[in-house]
């Protein structure tokens, strides 16, 4: 009868569990509702002369969704696994549950992962496999039987259960994989590149699904990926890595509109860059005005608080594509209004991308500049987007974003 | 309609006709062997073993069935054979698993170095292997201490089972080492780590999960090593100082000091039969609960 | 492992025709280990032991062979080739390269069989081209019958008048048509005098120190005919035997004896009287000489017993397609002349039939009585017959007696 489980009576249960774990806390003492789920304190990794992950400092809260984004090798993979358990960190510690995990070994800690292959066991058919975690714990047949009802009616494959594996396609597969971790109410899930096998339609989908599913169990989900639209969708923390490092962390909104340095301005969305000398800061609203390399002068906001500034720092203005307009230079005099840039260029290449059109014009004071313009009504006749065609590009100062180093 | 669609047929059947001359290349050595080297001499030891022996030893034809009537009657070097090549085969699998596991997954960069030092004695004559266990073994060395250990001038280990059983082991390791090696080695290593993950600790996931992944390496060593053992007659020789009558030793006796071929061929055709039985239970013992999903060992889809 | 350890193993491994009946020979198992042990240069030698004594051919029989001139053979055109298949080093070259001088023959071709069995398959395969042979004499009845050997014009070789009457007309050939006999060796006790004090020069002593004295220290040489020959010489009967009542004697025996076995052996039975694992044994005559030669082993004894035992015979037979039979004849008449056979005899180290050349031998050699039983003895002397060995009620006996030594 598990078929006949509504996805909502299997949330109840699942999301039963954080209640009973608020409940430990409370009796223990150890940690309270504010404790985060995770956290990780100065922990570095290294493989030989290898710094995978480099004094990682991240506090995962409760029931969130967290994804560390970043390059391949960045050290998304092995901060999973020392969360898991897989590997040891080389200095540092993770607390769990407030708990600190060193020693505790994977089959001890209350985190499950999902596996970027799914390694879903082939000898085990599709209940045996989400039912896998709770015979290890020795949970009762009739018992096993329910939950792996729910947890697979709440992935959507009720009825799946005496499936083989490798007869399902990749999302179902996906899917097993993920009841597979659900099941056994986990503190933290970890997932490591899930969606990376699917095609993007199917992604996409999947993407959503994820994200719903996690508001529904409440279940705090790290998630790894090196795609930044997939961060954007899904994520409530994203977590910007490179080289081991924490570059950023913050909701989607901030770390698009605020990158603090030029690496994120650069991986997350695309950037102009212009590199420029400040010549005056504005300390109380954090703007400065900086000049470029050939003569231009931009006001901008600082992005980075923590950033200490002075007259004459190399500093990078970046300003993102979208926010740059353009049209035909029909010859009036560039006389721009307050606050506004105005430069007359040249195009050099126009590509139609459907819902937008991106222009590459280059400038004489700031260089080539990409600009982004929406293909809204009429807009696509209006610039004639011909090579070498006159333009004039323009954009307010509330999109200069000055990055340090 | 129907013309338009007849190029299509037309050339996926010149296709699949070429490919099965193909096939047929690609299976003709093969088939060759298996006939001249397999089926023609079982067809001759199945002949024979119907025939009466000749004069001066050796065959002529005829129907009877004494030899196999012969054969019933002494039935003890079959017993014996089967005996041994059992506990052979069991230990073997005993020393191959962990062996074949740590090669597998924990050997590293040193794995190639460690299949190499396991393969290298075998590029000698196994004749000079076995007859070197005789050295190490003997009275002036590891016999010789352990007597001294007990203080006992007559213990020896040559000539004991426990010394067939150590050449047996010897011997043949590494036809079970390496399909176990295999199947251990292609096992996609995260699914231990999901095993952990979810909760199993080393050992419930070596019996959940690497044990069973690995069954269709297990079997066929198993089988691989079981065959030869079943007609082991070199090592009982020496290491066992001959003190064994097994099936071995009957067909030597009967094919070149009796010169009875007839009845050397009904114990042969009767060893045949005596082991296609047993690898047969064998398999059907493995396979059973197995097959219902899917996942057999031996012709059974792979997983 | 220690360097005599290795040497000797390494000996072991180099001997070809020392255990003839031995399976692992003649499975040509034995043949790899030959030619690893010519790779490390190894001591052993890879004939016969004997042969490892090139310089012991006194001078005394080559000014004998000088006065024997050549007999019968003269009146037939000798062909300038001969073909001859035979186990390995199991003749003089200097003998072969005489020969090759006196009677013109210019290429006197030696191809060698690991065993009779492979012999027997060599023929079966259709070899031709060959002229003689040397089989063992057992096999004598079965060659014949299939056609591949002839009968011989025995006054063509007037030298076989020399050969001891004692080895001839025997099952194999009763009527001494086909043969010439070569060599002949038997199936006796070795024992390591160091240790056992006791004499011993029968089967009944043998037995009696095996089953007493010296319990668990016996090895056997793994074989029906040869372990059987024990048991029925005591008790008085032919080894041939397939009396039931003689054959169930024979077993109550051995069934006695099983229990003090150490080990049935046919191919290293040396090693285990070397280490002195065993000290009493049932074997042959091959070992010997090493075992000897060794300042360590030297007081290995070897007894033919009193009682008589089984003995073997190696013969020249002629093929029945010879291409070339007057050189044939012509080598079978020479290679019994006193002299040449006494050569033959030093060079292989086994018993020689031929009367007239024992006379010739070095005393060392004629008074060994491993190698020259006493006549009495050697009256005693059974050749095995080999309609009897696949016997049911022979082999139960036998199988009974391995089954029963246990592991
Ligand atoms: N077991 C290991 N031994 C040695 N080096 C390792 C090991 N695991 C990871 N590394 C190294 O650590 C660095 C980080 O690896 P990690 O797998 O964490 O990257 P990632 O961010 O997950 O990359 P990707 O997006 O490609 O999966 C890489 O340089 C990698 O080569
Ligand atoms: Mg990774």
């Amino acid at each position: 009868m598990t078929t006949s489980l509504t996805p909502d009576a299997a949330t109840a249960s699942l999301a039963g569990s954080a209640g009973a774990r608020a409940v430990a806390r409370a009796t223990t003492g150890v940690a309270d509702e504010t404790t985060p789920d995770v956290e990780i304190v100065d922990v570095t990794k290294r493989f030989g002369a290898v710094t995978a992950v480099d004094r990682m400092r991240l506090s995962i809260s409760r029931g969130e969704f967290y994804s560390l984004l970043g390059p391949s090798g960045c050290g998304k993979t092995t901060t999973l696994r020392m969360i898991a358990g897989f590997e040891q960190p080389t200095e540092g510690e993770i607390f769990l549950d407030g708990k600190p995990i060193a020693g505790i070994p994977p089959y001890r800690r209350n985190v499950n992962t999902v596996f970027q292959h799914y390694a879903l066991f082939p000898h085990m058919d599709v209940a045996r496999n989400v039912g896998y975690g709770l015979r290890q714990r020795k949970v009762a047949k009739v018992e096993e039987a329910r939950r792996v009802g729910e947890a697979l009616a709440l992935v959507r494959l009720a009825g799946y259960e005496r499936r083989r594996t490798w007869e399902m396609s990749g999302g179902q597969q996906q899917r097993v994989a993920l009841a597979r971790a659900l099941v056994n109410h986990p503190t933290v899930l970890l997932l490591d590149e899930p969606l990376g096998a699917l095609d993007l339609k199917l992604r996409k989908e999947m993407q959503l699904e994820l994200k719903a599913l996690q508001r529904e169990v409440g279940i705090t989900f790290v998630y790894v990926t090196h795609d930044q639209e997939e961060a954007l969708t899904m994520s409530d923390v994203i977590v910007v890595m490179r080289d081991g490092r924490i570059q950023q962390q913050g909701d989607p909104t901030e770390l698009y509109e605020c990158p603090t340095n030029r690496f994120v301005a650069d991986f997350l969305g695309s950037s102009n860059f212009i590199a420029a000398t400040v010549e005056g800061v504005d300390a109380s609203s954090r703007t400065a005005t900086v000049r470029s390399d050939r003569g231009l002068v931009l006001r901008g906001t600082v992005t980075d608080p923590a950033a200490a500034i002075a007259a004459g720092d190399a500093v990078t203005v970046a300003t993102r594509p979208e926010r740059l307009e353009v049209r035909p230079d029909d010859g009036a005099a560039p006389g721009a209004a307050p606050g506004w840039t105005e430069l007359a260029g040249r195009i050099r290449q126009g590509t139609y991308l459907g819902d937008h059109s991106e222009y590459r014009v280059v400038t004489d004071l700031a260089g080539e500049l990409i600009v982004r313009r929406q293909n809204t009504v009429g807009a696509g006749s209006a610039l004639g987007g011909g090579p070498g065609d006159p333009v004039v590009v323009r954009w307010h100062e509330t999109a200069n974003l000055i990055l340090v180093g | 309609m129907a013309t338009a669609l007849t190029p299509t047929p037309a050339r996926t059947g010149g296709g699949r006709a070429k490919s099965a001359l193909l096939t047929g290349a690609l299976l003709l050595p093969a088939s060759i062997w298996y006939l001249f080297l397999l089926v023609l001499p079982m067809g001759f030891v199945v002949a024979f073993s119907f025939g009466e022996k000749a004069r001066n030893g050796g065959y002529t034809p005829a129907f009877t069935l004494d030899n196999y009537g012969q054969v019933m009657k002494g039935a003890d070097p079959f017993l014996e054979s089967l005996k041994l090549a059992t506990a052979g085969t069991f230990l073997t699998l005993l020393v191959a698993l962990p062996l074949a596991y740590f090669l597998a997954t924990r050997a590293g960069s040193r794995k190639g170095l460690f299949v190499l030092l396991l393969v290298i004695p075998f590029w000698t004559s196994f004749l000079i292997r076995t007859y070197s266990w005789l050295i190490v073994l003997g009275r002036g060395n590891l016999g010789g201490f352990i007597g001294g250990l007990l203080g006992d001038p007559n213990f020896r280990l040559l000539g004991t089972p426990g010394a067939i059983l150590l050449g047996l082991v010897y011997g043949y390791l590494p036809l079970m080492i390496f399909p176990l090696y295999v199947t251990l080695e292609r096992m996609d290593r995260s699914l231990i780590e999901a095993s952990k993950d979810l909760g199993a600790g080393r050992w419930a996931t070596f019996r959940q999960i690497t044990l069973p992944i690995a069954l269709p390496g297990l079997v066929t060593g198993s089988i691989l090593v079981f065959i030869p053992m079943m007609g082991e007659y070199v090592i009982p020789q020496i290491l066992g100082y001959g003190r064994t009558f097994l099936i071995g030793n009957a067909l030597v006796l009967d094919f070149l000091e009796a010169r009875n071929w007839p009845l050397g061929s009904a114990k042969a055709v009767v060893l045949i039969a005596t082991m296609l039985i047993t690898i047969s239970v064998y398999v059907w013992f493995v396979n059973r609960g197995r097959q219902a999903r899917g996942v057999g060992v031996l012709g059974a889809r792979p997983p | 492992m220690a360097d005599q350890d290795r040497d000797a193993f390494m000996a072991r491994l180099a001997r070809t025709k020392v255990n003839r009946r031995s399976f692992l020979a003649a499975a040509g198992l034995i043949g790899g280990g030959a030619a690893l042990a010519a790779c490390t240069g190894s001591t052993g030698g890879t004939q016969a032991p004997a042969s490892a004594e090139p310089s012991a051919a006194p001078s005394t029989v080559a000014s004998a062979a000088e006065s024997t001139a050549p007999t019968a053979a003269a009146s037939y055109a000798i062909e300038d080739e001969l073909w001859m298949l035979n186990w390995s080093g199991y003749v003089d070259p200097g003998n072969m390269e005489a020969f090759k001088a006196e009677y013109g023959v210019k290429n006197f071709q030696y191809d060698i069989f690991a065993n009779n069995e492979e012999l027997l398959a060599k023929l079966a395969g259709g070899a031709t081209g060959y002229d003689m042979s040397c089989p063992t004499a057992e096999f004598i009845p079965q060659m014949a019958e299939q056609g591949y050997i002839q009968k011989l014009d025995f006054s063509r070789i007037p030298n076989f008048q020399y050969i001891d009457k004692a080895v001839l007309s025997q099952k194999w050939d009763p009527n001494n048509e086909y043969h010439v006999p070569k060599d002949f060796g038997t199936t006796g006790i070795l024992y390591r005098s160091k240790i056992v004090k006791e004499p011993i020069t029968s089967w009944k002593e043998f037995y009696d120190l095996s089953t007493g004295k010296y319990s668990g220290k016996v090895v056997l040489v793994d074989s029906l005919g040869d372990v059987l020959a024990m048991p029925l010489k005591m008790l008085g009967f032919s080894i041939n035997t397939i009396d039931q009542g003689e054959l169930a004697q024979a077993q109550k025996l051995l069934t006695d004896l099983a229990p003090h076995i150490l080990a049935l052996d046919s191919d290293t039975y040396q090693d285990k009287l070397a280490s002195e694992e065993a000290v009493l044994c049932l074997g042959w005559t091959g070992p010997l000489l090493a075992l000897r030669q060794d300042p360590k082993t030297a007081d290995t004894k070897y007894v033919v017993p009193s009682e008589g035992t089984m003995f073997w015979l190696d013969t020249w037979v002629m093929m029945a397609d010879a291409p070339h039979p007057n050189a044939t004849y012509a080598w079978f008449d020479y290679v019994e002349r006193p002299a040449v056979q006494a050569k033959e005899t030093e060079y292989t180290g086994y018993g020689t039939p031929n009367l007239e050349a024992k006379k010739l031998l070095s005393p060392d050699l004629l008074n060994d009585p491993s190698i020259f039983p006493p006549e009495d003895v050697m009256k005693n002397l059974e050749g095995a017959d080999p309609t009897v060995t696949d016997n049911a009620d022979r082999i139960a006996v036998w199988t009974a007696f391995k089954s029963s030594i246990g592991g």
